[in-house]
């Protein structure tokens, strides 16, 4: 691809820098993946592979460095609903301080048991309240309020610095990844594994493949789960809400009785549908059908639609890898980070990994993998990153790399001597 | 012909319908305590069995948090006392609230769920034995502050009387047949049933839905699960308030049955760890293991050592002597069972198969 140069970079790491103490794992690497192809990191073992796609995937957080994401940063940015977070959390915790200073205690004998139970206003309540608190230390009660304000507000931000950059967040807006030591739900099921990673795509019902006609369904059920739990939850409000305007004791208990008569029937029967369906309702139990389509699809196109009931753990190892690479697709990336796919394969099932990860490329997702297996490498990158010591001494095409005398000094000659 | 009836016969055994037979045995429960009557015992099985569907609800939730999520918990009582409590401020006479009892049970657990939320935001980031410790801090901090809060809870008075379940006054009648007494006990056993076969039912659709495919995943590999998009800090919180909510409305029914509050050491620690040994027990992560551990630690503490206890008093006459009373020996027994568990059977009785394969994941490699 050799007009991928002009387009706007998918991925692009910026002097990426991962210390672990005084080791250096990765050393200033600058990377950039363009959409549509299939790139490579190659280096020897120790070299920081795995480090830098760890630190890509939100995993590590780098020393120094960006990784940019289809031109945004992928740390989550800093927007007004993030700072409004933060001020809400500091106003509930000064709230928690200034009961805390005024006393609990106190402030309810003065508010709530100062009148009779039948004299009791909700405005007269914040009237004393506030008569409460004026009558106690003010500057005590100021400094506590104050004091709560900051705890709350800079622990909520300094909770949010540290976890802009996580794993999830980072899957979220499109990387997925395999993992070099296979990591499995060991012990659920094949599709199961393949549904957990379409998790966003249920909780939204944005499944089915884009069919647009499935979409609607779902979409028009989006809100059943609310509108079937709705009906008893309003009838119960209502029996609650008139029993209490209407007072302990009145002889008018036919609306009450009906609402709660309603609430009884309206719930068993929902209880009775939910159980019935074993969905909390009609359209969670749509996106479940659908989504369980298109994850046999997806173990179709990796080969192992024959294996959907099995446990993880009871497939082979290849097909554990195959697995992974299904599991990683359900998230419908835009970028798929493979660490060493190749690894353990025998010859003709390497063969097929070839053909599978140019068939991953030809869907649209571009590819970014590790492998050890130079067939591999040379046979499907369009552009070949090489890291030795954690600095990237060589970058460019697979005839560039092959070609290049650092590489062939540091990389491939001395290890192909090896063997 | 004969293995299509089975399995069709067999299709309606399920944990619901188990608990609905209990529905179905209450008008028997005189002939039991006539029965018992003759025998010298005084069974009262209705009131005994209340007891135990709350501890069900309460054992079902710390299920929630322990075998779901995997979060190990030891202050659950905390929350059942918040729920409690709740109750009790928002029912009794003194207050000027009355919300009665269907308001509380509307409210109770939505208050536990908000201090679930509130102590688990900041807590569940920690693993394992830290989060322990905090909620047994948790928990005992709770008991003392409901004791010395003495404007609000009466301190260890507690607020009373909680009113009973509300029905209407010809339903109560008919119920009863002009026995109040008779009535609140029916309206209560019923009334506790229903929203222990609700939490059931719920809990079964969970446990196969998008959710309950989270946490497993979360519980077998959280950062693999972070990878593909999952949250883990949100699906912990979640299991957390979901736990504490139904602790809370355990709480609710626990305050309208005792029509007490009660004394806040209630919900100290001590009950924390007996809730976690009916699950352990029973199993944990499965809904069976839970309710089998609950009617059998608390129906061991509750129904059998009360029973038995006057049993022997009935066969020897005068049984003042401590050591000659079963309750005196029943931690004794109830210890030696545990240790007998742990070593045998560690995953529990009626363990949720995913649990009971990781627990066994050496042998099996080995």
């Amino acid at each position: 691809m050799s007009t991928s140069a002009d387009t706007a970079p998918l991925l692009s790491v910026r002097k990426l820098t991962l210390r672990f103490g005084g080791l250096t794992a990765v050393s200033e690497v600058d990377l950039s993946v363009h959409p549509g192809e299939i790139a490579a990191v190659i280096g020897p073992n120790g070299a920081g592979k795995t480090s830098l796609f760890n630190a890509i995937t939100g995993i590590y957080e780098p020393t120094s460095g960006e990784v940019w994401l289809d031109g945004h940063d992928v740390r989550q940015a800093l927007t007004g609903r993030v700072i409004a977070g933060w001020l809400a959390t500091g106003l509930a915790s000064s709230l928690l301080f200034l009961f805390i200073a005024a006393g609990v205690d106190a402030a309810w004998k003065a508010v709530v048991k100062a009148h009779a139970p039948w004299d009791f206003t909700i405005s007269g309540a914040f009237r004393d309240l506030f008569s409460h608190f004026a009558g106690g230390n003010i500057a005590l009660m100021f400094g506590f309020w104050l004091a709560g304000l900051a705890i709350g507000t800079l622990g909520a931000r300094s909770v949010w610095l540290r976890s802009r950059r996580t794993p999830q967040g980072v899957a979220l807006q499109g990387v997925a990844r395999t993992f070099q030591n296979i990591r499995l739900f060991h012990h659920m099921g094949v599709l199961e594994n393949v549904l957990v990673a379409m998790d966003r795509h249920l909780r939204h019902g944005s499944v089915g493949g884009g069919d647009a006609a499935k979409l609607a369904i779902s979409g028009r059920f989006a809100q059943r789960a609310w509108l079937d739990l709705g009906l008893p939850l309003v009838a119960l409000a209502a029996m609650v809400g008139l029993s209490w305007t209407t007072g302990d004791g009145v002889d008018d208990e036919t609306l009450p009785s009906t609402f709660l008569i309603l609430f009884v029937l309206t719930a068993v029967g929902w209880l009775i549908r939910i159980a019935r369906r074993g969905a909390l309702s009609g359209s969670s139990q749509v996106i479940e059908a659908v989504a369980r389509q298109e994850a046999l699809e997806l173990l179709k196109f990796v080969g192992l639609d024959k294996r959907a009931n099995d446990l993880a753990k009871n497939l082979a190892y290849g097909e554990q890898r195959r697995l992974e690479v299904a599991r990683a697709l359900a998230t419908r990336p835009k970028l798929l980070l493979l660490d060493e796919p190749a690894a353990g394969m025998n010859p003709s099932e390497t063969v097929d990994l070839m053909a599978l990860v140019r068939s991953i490329r030809d869907r649209g997702v571009t590819v970014l993998l590790i492998e050890h297996h130079m067939r591999v490498v040379m046979g499907i990158s369009d552009h070949i990153t090489v890291l030795v010591h954690g600095k990237r001494i060589a970058h460019g095409t697979p005839e560039e790399i092959r070609r290049d005398p650092k590489v062939i000094e540091a990389y491939l000659g001395a290890d192909d001597g090896g063997h | 012909m004969g293995s299509v009836l089975t399995k069709n016969w067999k299709q309606y055994v399920t944990l619901e319908s188990l608990l609905l037979v209990f529905a179905l045995l209450y008008p028997l429960f005189p002939l039991f305590d006539l029965a018992g009557e003759a025998a010298g015992l005084q069974l009262h099985l209705d009131q005994r069995l209340v007891t135990i569907f709350i501890y069900g609800i309460l054992v079902v939730a710390l299920n929630v948090q322990v075998g779901y999520a995997g979060l190990l918990q030891l202050g659950i009582a905390a929350f059942f006392g918040i729920g409690a409590m709740a109750t009790g401020v928002m029912t009794v006479d003194k207050y000027p609230f009355h919300f009665g009892f269907w308001g509380a049970l509307l409210c109770a657990p939505f208050i536990a769920a908000v201090a679930g939320t509130v102590i688990g935001a900041p807590t569940l980031r920690l693993r394992g034995d830290y989060l322990a410790i905090v909620t047994i801090g948790f928990g005992e901090v709770l008991r003392t502050v409901l004791i010395n809060l003495e404007n609000i809870t009466d301190g260890p008075r507690g607020l009373n009387p909680v009113p009973d379940v509300w029905i209407p006054s010809w339903l109560r009648d008919f119920a009863g047949g002009g026995d109040a007494g008779e009535a609140n006990l029916l309206v209560m056993y019923y009334t506790a049933l229903l929203v222990l076969v609700a939490a059931v039912v719920v809990l079964k659709v969970i446990e196969t839905t998008r959710v309950g495919r989270a946490f497993v995943a979360l519980r077998e590999d959280e950062l693999a699960a972070a990878c593909m998009g999952l949250d883990p800090g949100r699906i912990k919180l979640m299991a957390f308030a979901g736990g504490a909510a139904l602790s809370g409305l355990a709480g609710c029914l626990y305050a309208t049955n005792l029509t007490t509050t009660a004394d806040p050491t209630n919900y100290d620690f001590n009950n924390s760890v007996m809730v976690l040994c009916c699950l352990i027990i029973g199993g944990l992560g499965s809904l069976r293991g839970a309710l089998l551990g609950a009617a059998m630690l608390i129906g061991f503490d509750n129904v059998l050592s009360p029973l038995l206890d006057r049993a022997i008093q009935v066969a020897v006459g005068d049984a003042s002597h401590p050591l000659a009373r079963f309750s005196s020996w029943r931690w004794f027994l109830f210890g030696f069972a545990l240790i007998f568990m742990m070593r045998l059977r560690p995953e529990g009785l009626f363990p949720a198969r995913r649990v009971a394969a990781e627990l066994h994941e050496e042998p099996e490699e080995a």
